[in-house]
């Protein structure tokens, strides 16, 4: 269990310059729950040219950042008063096609237990079905408290898409090198970082699906995808290792490990996605 | 506190799986014969007692794992990876678990399910620690699992029966377990002794296995469930147990689905998943 070092954190820019990963998602967020219902959050992002590959697709990583916010966010609130949340599993489905300008995203606490709260997500265009799935957090309490929020709560990363540099590239996921296994490599510069200084679970699911393209090519999609969260990445550089389980129809199968070559080379998540060939 | 070897009854889904398992610390196999029952249309083994192998074979593991508290399966996720054709000539499906993670609150397990050493299927899953209560089962003490020499490595150990058997299933499986399909999504499940788990509920797997009915029943016979992330909220334990189906992408060669659980006895919705179906 990881706990935070700062009593308040600053959800809506990870970093002191302000160039973390939410950036690139241009989002806001409200809270309607409803009296002593639980925890519901309705809001819309607007996909820039910078998150969007060639066909106009998000990919994974950028789709699971933006479920990661919003279900991670709804789970904290869901946590409160007693403590905040850190992810700990993902698991969701995409739509292999292009987005539209605006999406619109629900999340909702399905569960509130003492140790862990457990959210869906669900996200939609004028065209359907975006992306959508189950948030699983752990429940922590931090020394001096969960962070303070008014309620209803709102989180805004609107006005963020300003960030011009193609989310790929800010990635800047290299191949491996000399490495028997297939696979991407990534700094862990301060601006993957989360309030709690360890790697983003955003930049863990971008990684993840950085290196599934790599092996695959690049314009295949991950339509779907567990991420297990095991321990958090503190050092880096952070590695993703490839290993293709089996193809079908639809796609194929690969598993991901994310290892924290820094610390021991642990292992910090790992993942299961089905990669669409229909690109 | 309850023997587990009082659990399960003599009629249950378990004993017709009619598995064999090997243990170690951190590590467990199990093997399960597979009859025309458990089989499709096709001749294809159906996801849902994929679930069941998994979730039985995982949960032993991770009781194990978190003893001497007790354990509930939070999450299960399957993904096929290669046509589940039911092996020839008497051979097994063979199921390993090992532990991914062994936290406070939560064990990780990842276990790989293979045909005739080809891998058809991967699941991950992670089980909930509860305090050990009265009434919880009691793991049995086995030689290995207290052996350094043996950790992560369950070939080495004798196969044992994981329960008694009780000769396999003699209908179609989802037949024996009793699912009702009403069309549209919405397939019922009457609860019995036959599929409850330990501590009183659905056995998880079973819930996978209705999940992939509920999948076909809103998506036709032409497809056939390929990934699956089921989340449990709260026991099923009452029932009838229902599902409702949302139909998220129809293609014309995949599809992918939303399915609720709802234990209509006590007015809840006990677990949420979505899977996604191919035509092979």
């Amino acid at each position: 269990m990881v706990k935070p070092e700062r009593a308040h954190v600053n959800l809506e820019i990870p970093n002191e310059e302000g160039r973390g990963v939410a950036r690139y998602l241009d989002m806001e967020v409200r809270e309607v729950t409803e009296g002593e219902g639980p925890v519901r959050l309705l809001g819309t992002a607007h996909p820039s040219p910078t998150v969007l590959d060639e066909s106009g697709r998000m990919h994974m990583g950028v789709l699971g950042t933006m479920c990661d916010a919003i279900g991670g966010f709804c789970g904290g609130l869901g946590a409160l008063p007693d403590g905040w949340v850190v992810t700990t599993n993902m698991m969701l489905r995409s739509a292999d096609r292009p987005v539209g300008a605006v999406i619109s995203l629900e999340s909702e606490v399905l569960r509130a237990g003492r140790t862990a709260v457990v959210t869906n997500v669900h996200a939609h265009d004028d065209h359907g079905f975006v992306v959508g799935g189950i948030v699983r957090s752990a429940v922590l309490v931090p020394e001096g408290g969960p962070p303070p929020f008014a309620r209803p709560a709102r989180l805004d990363l609107a006005g963020r898409g300003e960030q011009f540099l193609p989310f790929d590239t800010w990635l800047d996921a290299r191949p491996l090198a000399g490495d028997t296994e297939a696979g991407v490599e990534i700094e862990l510069r301060d601006d993957f970082r989360n309030p709690w200084g360890i790697m983003h679970g955003g930049v863990t699911s971008a990684v993840i699906d950085a290196a599934a393209r790599h092996v695959l090519g690049n314009s295949f999609h991950v339509d779907d995808v567990v991420i297990h969260f095991v321990a958090p990445a503190r050092v880096g550089p952070v590695v993703a290792y490839v290993t293709v389980l089996g193809t079908r129809p639809d796609g194929t199968v690969v598993r991901v490990a994310v290892h924290d070559r820094g610390s021991d080379d642990r292992t910090v998540a790992f993942a299961v996605a089905t990669v669409s060939s229909r690109g | 506190m309850t023997d587990i070897s009082l659990y399960p009854p003599e009629v249950h889904v378990l004993r017709d799986l009619e598995l064999q398992v090997q243990h170690a610390r951190g590590e467990s196999r199990a093997w399960m014969p597979v009859n025309e029952h458990m089989c499709n249309a096709a001749g294809r083994v159906r996801p849902g007692v994929l679930t069941v192998l998994i979730d039985a074979i995982s949960g032993g593991l991770a009781a194990s794992t978190a003893a001497p508290d007790w354990i509930a399966t939070a999450d299960l996720t399957l993904h096929v990876t290669q046509p589940l054709a039911a092996p020839v000539d008497g051979a097994e499906l063979e199921a390993v678990a090992r532990v991914a993670r062994a936290g406070r609150t939560t064990v990780v397990l990842e276990t790989a399910v293979s045909s005739a050493g080809v891998p058809v299927a991967v699941s991950t899953l992670t089980f909930g620690v509860l305090p050990r209560r009265e009434g919880n089962p009691v793991m049995p003490v086995r030689a290995d699992v207290d052996d350094a020499d043996t950790e992560g490595d369950a070939a080495g150990q004798p196969r044992e029966m994981f329960v008694g058997a009780a000769g396999g299933f003699t209908q179609n499986a989802y037949e024996s377990i009793g699912f009702v399909d009403h069309g549209d999504g919405n397939v019922e499940l009457p609860t019995s002794d036959y599929i409850v788990n330990s501590i009183g509920g659905v056995q998880g797997g079973v819930l996978g296995a209705l999940v992939d009915a509920a999948a076909c029943s809103a998506l036709g016979p032409a497809f056939e469930l390929v990934d699956l992330h089921l989340v449990y909220l709260a026991l099923a334990r009452r029932g009838p147990i229902t599902t409702s189906t949302d139909v998220w992408i129809a293609g014309d060669d995949h599809a992918t689905v939303s399915v609720d659980v709802h234990d209509l006895g006590v007015g809840r919705r006990t677990t949420v998943a979505t899977g996604s179906a191919v035509r092979w």
